[in-house]
Order: C-alpha cells, then sequence, then structure tokens
C-alpha cells in the first residue's frame, strides 16, 4: 500500500495483488479523516466569536472631567443582541467573556447616544475612548497594559442628545479570560469622558457596543 | 449492505462484491464531501458583500431634519443585496451579523454647520449612529460610522442624514453604504 504524497491518501501499489473492499475501505477512512480535519477548521473561522450588546435603559450619571467605564455606567442595563452560540451568559456580560481562547485579531466598537441631564454646555466637549488592555508581567500584577487605544471625540451643539462611534482592532494572543488565572485574558474596555460641567451626563437606550474575532494572524 | 465512514463514504464489507456501484457510491459520496467543505471555504474566503454609491446630489435636507440617502451606483453585489432600479436608498440583508458602514461628505446649499450625522436604520429604525461636531461652526463636513449589525431574513438597511445649522436646505453627496457579512446566527 502506498500513498499520496500530499495527502497521504492509500492506494495499491504497482505489484500489490489488491483487496477491492479493503482498499476502498482504508481510502474512504483516509478520506473521511482528513475531510473531518478540513471541517473543524473551516467551522473555526466561519463560526467566529461575536457578542453585541445594546443599552435598554438611561445610564447613571456621568460627572464631568471623570473617565468612566460605560459598562459600569450602564449596568443593569446592556441586554444582549447576539452571543455566539456557545456563550452562556447573555445580559450584561463583558464583552470578552466566553469570547474564546483563540488568538487573533480582534474588532472591538461602541456607539454612544449621551444627553446631559441638566444644564448643557454648548462647544462643550465629549471623548468615547476604546482600549484593549492586557496583564502586565506578573511582577506587577494586578496592573494592565494598555495595547491600543482609539478616541472620538465630538463636542455639545445645544441641539440635543450626542451621538459618537469608535473601533478598535488588535491583535491579542489571550483574548478571553481564564477562570481562576488572573494573568489572562483581554479587557475591552469603553471609556466617556465630557466637559458638561452644568451637569451630569447619561448614556441613552440604544447605546452599542461589539466585539467580535476578526481574523486569524497565522498563515 | 456496505459500511460506512463517520461522515458517510461507504464502502463495500469484506466479502461484498467490489462492483461499479461499490465506486459510484464513494465517489458520490466524496462529491458531496467536498461540496460541504466548498460552502464552508465560500463563507470563509468570499462573505457576501455589496456596496452602493451615490454619485450626485441626494436627500435635500432642511436643518433638523432626517433625510435617507439613495444610491445610483452599484460598486459590487455579490448576492443581490442592492436592487436599486426598484428601491434605490437600500439594501436588503439576510439573517446573519454583518459588518455596515456609511459615509457622505460635503453638504451644499447651507450656511454654517454645527454637526452633520450619518446613521444605520435597520428596518427604519436607527441603529447606530456617528457625528461630527467641532467647537466652531463650518461650511462643509464629511461623516462615516461603522459597526455590527443583526439582521433576520429581509432586514432593510438604509443611511439616515442629519444636519442642524443656518440656511439649507442642504444637499448630501456622495452617499456610500456597504455591507459584508461576518457569520451566520447559528453555526454552520
Amino acid at each position: 500500500m502506498d500513498a499520496t504524497d500530499s495527502q497521504s491518501l492509500p492506494f495499491p501499489e504497482g505489484f500489490d495483488p489488491g483487496d477491492g473492499a479493503l482498499d476502498l475501505q482504508v481510502l474512504a477512512e483516509a478520506i473521511d479523516a482528513n475531510a473531518t480535519l478540513k471541517l473543524a477548521e473551516f467551522r473555526r473561522i466561519a463560526n467566529k466569536p461575536v457578542r453585541v450588546s445594546r443599552l435598554t435603559g438611561t445610564g447613571s450619571g456621568i460627572p464631568a472631567g471623570i473617565k468612566t467605564d460605560i459598562f459600569s455606567t450602564g449596568a443593569g442595563n446592556w441586554v444582549s443582541q447576539y452571543n455566539s452560540p456557545g456563550m452562556t451568559v447573555q445580559n450584561n456580560a463583558l464583552l470578552n467573556d466566553q469570547i474564546g481562547l483563540t488568538p487573533g485579531l480582534y474588532h472591538f466598537g461602541a456607539f454612544l447616544i449621551t444627553n446631559p441631564t441638566g444644564a448643557v454646555n454648548v462647544n462643550s466637549q465629549r471623548l468615547l475612548t476604546l482600549e484593549a488592555l492586557i496583564p502586565n508581567d506578573p511582577t506587577s500584577f494586578p496592573g494592565t497594559t494598555i495595547i491600543k487605544e482609539a478616541r472620538t471625540e465630538v463636542f455639545e451643539t445645544n441641539t440635543g442628545s450626542t451621538m459618537m462611534t469608535a473601533e478598535l482592532e488588535v491583535f491579542t494572543p489571550y483574548p478571553s479570560s481564564v477562570s481562576g488565572d488572573p494573568f489572562a485574558g483581554t479587557d475591552f474596555n469603553a471609556y466617556l469622558t465630557h466637559a458638561n460641567a452644568g451637569s451630569t451626563v447619561t448614556l441613552l437606550t440604544g447605546s452599542l457596543m461589539w466585539l467580535y474575532r476578526a481574523a486569524d494572524m497565522e498563515g | 449492505m456496505p459500511g460506512a465512514t463517520p461522515l458517510g463514504l461507504r464502502y463495500p464489507l469484506q466479502g461484498e462484491t467490489v462492483d461499479a456501484t461499490s465506486w459510484q457510491n464513494l465517489a458520490e459520496d466524496i462529491d458531496t464531501l467536498m461540496t460541504q467543505l466548498d460552502g464552508l471555504r465560500d463563507a470563509n474566503l468570499r462573505p457576501i458583500t455589496a456596496s452602493v454609491t451615490g454619485s450626485g446630489g441626494s436627500a435635500v435636507t432642511a436643518t433638523g431634519v432626517d433625510g435617507v440617502l439613495t444610491y445610483n451606483l452599484e460598486s459590487w453585489d455579490t448576492a443581490n443585496l442592492a436592487n436599486l432600479g426598484v428601491n434605490n436608498d437600500r439594501l436588503t440583508l439576510s439573517t446573519g451579523i454583518w459588518f455596515a458602514r456609511a459615509n457622505t461628505s460635503f453638504l451644499s446649499g447651507t450656511g454654517a454647520i454645527t454637526f452633520t450625522r450619518t446613521g444605520l436604520l435597520l428596518g427604519g429604525v436607527l441603529w447606530q449612529s456617528m457625528e461630527m461636531s467641532t467647537a466652531t461652526s463650518v461650511t462643509g463636513n464629511m461623516v462615516a460610522t461603522g459597526c455590527l449589525v443583526v439582521t433576520v431574513a429581509g432586514t432593510i438597511l438604509q443611511q439616515r442624514v442629519r444636519w442642524n445649522g443656518a440656511g439649507g436646505p442642504g444637499t448630501w453627496s456622495g452617499g456610500t453604504l456597504q455591507v459584508y457579512k461576518i457569520r451566520e446566527l447559528a453555526d454552520i
């Protein structure tokens, strides 16, 4: 019995008397094993981990000049719009939770609708900051290091709510946290900073966050 | 009765006669398996995508009024998402997770502008938006946006615009609406 060079599919050699039934079985099983690996790899890539969450209520007030995490600000109101099959947490889940352990290029984005709760300072800043953070060297735990950051800045124009979107793509070798391992995982955080000194600013229903694995990074 | 591998490739058992049917069965099962692999390969290498653009003015709007852009050019469309001859203001999406983006540029016919805004409508409801504003008014602006959208079969995606400022009505131009599919809702 010989085999093909690339895929190692078996066939009878030149002077092999051959056993028709056995030869076909061996060939079928070899193709099956080969295809099983290819199916698994294709499915892993096609079935990308994705999480989309939407704010369904008004968040708590954010004071001026304070870089505030929008997830904790909207806590209790982030409702899942989509979780990839296999993710068990539905609502109010941090985006990297259960996103998987496969290294790769990850895309993180947020859309915020903001509105002052009282007095409006015309032309005051609204700054949306996205950060991807990984743990520092264990000797300096529990610190983290920002490995990529994106910002979008707009200004209140005294015309009602202000909208802004920011996106970030980052390669990370360990996207998700491992239960019990404080040194693994990448935090994908979004913050709002504003300069509306006259009143606090809240996030409104419809604000959005998303995270997905865009691609592998190895050929 | 032939045997079969876990993926369903049939082969003759020991003692069975190997005949033309034996070969045909295996060949057809391999063909089915290859077709399945082709489908997964296409999903990975050739995601469904479309892009439509407006080459002229679109959506003449007054200050503070929402408008929906129209398009007259289909730059590409791999799955008949656009049908500009029937509806020139939309892409119609199938079920899944998509990345959608939109941009538009230069608002003519206005005075000083305090902000320009473009967003994505799903089924006529605002899903996401982006605005460009500055601490001082300007006389022209460009704005782009993008995000993930979650759709069911037949979801209509449109591009909404709005501006605030003096003068008008203003004419938007160069609107572009693009999508590509990230994944199906269920695993494939």
